[in-house]
């Protein structure tokens, strides 16, 4: 008898599986269901609609009719596609069966964010595949420095890459040189760890350089409070003379808190075209078809409470490149990058030092 | 789970049948070692990651010792399971778009309990005492082009535990029901859960290294207000020889974790359904 118990009390327990008492059941697959997710995470997660004058409510409005279960894919694409076209942000995405949309663009015939013939401009220059590279500017005593992206190694679990620790190798190098470009104009991000790894590199002192506050509830502001980050020196030996960062409309996230970070330099100046705008890291979510999408998340400001986000960081000095730069293998923007660290090398040059100090007695 | 009942009714049926036939096996002041594997079945839901189940199936590892003394007992358990949790969303991967969740769990406890309640008549006892266990559940969630996120649950818990413990015809076979509920843990990443209803960063964005030594360094105790948690073992052991026998076991865990009140939690079902040998001294 008692083992009749133990056994009915097993296949009660084996059978009833338990799902049910412990998980809702997943919303459906329909093409309704697909939009009002996609419009609702949106809605309660998306920071910044007032900084893109979107009234998000008014999309709703407009495209929910156009939505029946009827629907097809393609036409359920085009329409979320275009929903979210108007936020112009890079870290605004969505990937289905029937393609991806960027929210975000480039101009059509946009040269800015190219090296053109590198090979006239930097010592022996030789393509590779790292995340930084470095060279000499020829017939000048200036260090070039590469950063295509700040991205990670794909190792589980680790999430800030030691390849950037060359860092310490290339100032050891340029130590002599009067200035140093770093490139970032085809940089699109990668992890704000990294960023701080190059930038502690160039700092004399701690320095607030970004703030960032989080979308934390389903409020239009409801708002986290702002979290600080800061540079500080690191390595064996910083970098405190002239330097000129390359930036374009693909310099984007990650190296844009880079730009920022450097902007807090008294020694850097910024040149070339405004940045993508996009700082916010970046959400990934599913939809019951399959489909994903991406959003930013947060909100980001200088350390002097300026936002950038949604605008970009405008360059010191604003250069672009044209077609007529290409086919003439010109590169204007690094052109600029030299002289402004020429003029700056002349400005802090011994001689020049000595009338700024009968200036200032 | 059929499959599971159906092997666990086959070996009860042999359990009655032999034990006609074998004279009295003292249980007490005994040590059994015992190894189990099986089949294990999960379902997940992870608010901050996904509005959507992952399922999956594996084959677990569990290793044991129960000290059995004339009026406590002792246990020391640890399970190890890792699997593919897969949803039912529509893949395409041509697209980038292959939805599943890369799931390790790792959990291990020691329980002391005492002899509170004997029934001599039904060769029962019950026992009361506590449990300190350690759970890690650490999923790796792949979004668009496999891109991995992190995120882990990872308590480790002080609880109640009870366990029935039921002797046969003769001492060869012993049931255990055994309930599990932890009442205090230490969480950790309280505040540092990935998504953006944080209250704070996501902590891919405030660190740098390796995530797990990050996320060990923060952490807060909670309680049944943030975490719903169960563990139930069924247990019967047919003992073949004085020193041999085989153990099925049928365990159900449940946890479910809020992170923040109303904007996110996990939730974690796990059914194991596992036989093994076990050895006793």
């Amino acid at each position: 008898m008692k083992i009749k118990i133990f056994i009915l009390f097993f296949i009660v327990i084996s059978f009833s599986g338990c799902e049910k008492l412990f998980f809702e059941n997943d919303i459906s697959n329909t093409p309704l269901n697909s939009f009002e997710m996609f419009w609702k995470y949106f809605d309660k997660f998306y920071p910044s609609f007032g900084i893109k004058h979107i009234n998000w409510d008014s999309v709703y409005s407009i495209n929910r009719p156009k939505i029946t279960d009827q629907i097809s894919g393609i036409e359920l694409y085009n329409i979320l596609s275009g929903m979210i076209k108007p936020f112009n942000d890079g870290h605004v995405t969505l990937v289905s069966n029937y393609g991806r949309c960027n929210s975000k663009t480039m101009p059509s015939e946009y040269y800015s964010n190219m090296r053109i013939y590198p090979q006239s401009y930097l010592s022996s220059f030789e393509m590779n595949n790292s995340n930084i590279s470095f060279w000499s500017v020829k017939n000048y005593n200036i260090g070039y420095i590469s950063i295509n992206t700040f991205d990670v190694k794909s190792e589980t679990f680790v999430y800030s890459d030691d390849s950037f620790l060359v860092i310490d190798e290339i100032i050891k190098q340029f130590k002599n040189k009067d200035g140093i470009i770093i490139d970032l104009r085809q940089n699109g991000g990668g992890l704000p760890a990294n960023v701080e790894t190059i930038v502690n590199r160039f700092t004399d002192k701690k320095r607030l350089y970004i703030k960032l506050r989080s979308k934390n509830g389903p409020g239009k502001n409801d708002f986290s409070e702002w979290i600080d980050y800061y540079i500080e020196p690191k390595g064996p030996e910083q970098f405190l003379k002239p330097v000129v960062v390359l930036t374009s409309k693909s310099t984007g996230s990650a190296a844009e808190w880079f730009t920022l970070a450097m902007k807090t330099l008294p020694n850097t100046s910024v040149v070339g075209d405004t940045t993508a705008g996009c700082f916010s890291p970046k959400v990934e979510r599913e939809l019951p078809n399959g489909w994903s999408f991406t959003l930013s998340s947060k909100i980001a400001v200088s350390a002097d409470m300026v936002q950038y986000e949604g605008f970009g960081i405008p360059p010191d000095y604003t250069v672009l490149n044209t077609k007529n730069d290409l086919d003439n293998k010109r590169d204007a923007m690094l052109e600029k990058g030299i002289e402004v660290i020429e003029t700056k090398q002349q400005f802090q040059s011994p001689k020049h030092n000595k009338y700024a100090n009968l200036i200032a007695h | 789970m059929r499959l599971a009942s159906t092997i666990i009714l086959m070996i009860f049926s042999l359990g009655l049948i032999q034990a006609q036939d074998i004279d009295t096996f003292h249980l007490d002041k005994s040590h059994y070692f015992s190894i189990n594997t099986g089949f294990s079945k999960y379902i997940e839901r992870d608010d901050a990651m996904s509005p959507f189940k992952f399922r999956g199936h594996s084959l677990p590892i569990e290793i044991s010792y129960r000290y059995f003394g004339t009026k406590s007992r002792q246990i020391f358990y640890a399970n190890f399971d890792n699997l593919r949790l897969i949803s039912s969303l529509p893949n395409y991967e041509n697209a980038g778009l292959n939805h599943f969740v890369q799931n390790t769990n790792i959990q291990m406890g020691y329980s002391y309990l005492r002899k509170a309640f004997s029934f001599p008549k039904y060769h029962s006892n019950i026992y009361f005492g506590g449990e300190i266990s350690s759970l890690l559940n650490l999923r790796q969630h792949a979004y668009i082009y496999n891109n991995k996120l992190l995120m882990l649950d990872q308590f480790n818990s002080l609880g109640f535990k009870a366990q029935l413990e039921k002797r046969f015809a003769s001492n060869k076979q012993v049931a255990f029901l055994s309930l599990n509920i932890p009442f205090v843990s230490y969480v950790l990443m309280e505040d540092t859960y990935n998504a953006y209803v944080g209250k704070k960063i996501d902590p891919l964005m405030n660190y740098s290294g390796n995530m797990l030594k990050y996320l060990a360094k923060k952490g807060d105790f909670v309680s049944f207000n943030k975490l719903v948690y169960f563990k139930t073992d069924f247990s019967f052991v047919q003992f073949i020889g004085s020193h041999f026998g085989i153990e099925c076991k049928y365990s159900l865990r449940y946890y479910k974790f809020s992170q923040y009140q109303d904007i996110n939690y996990s939730k974690n079902l796990q059914s194991q359904f596992l036989i093994g040998i076990v050895g006793k001294l």
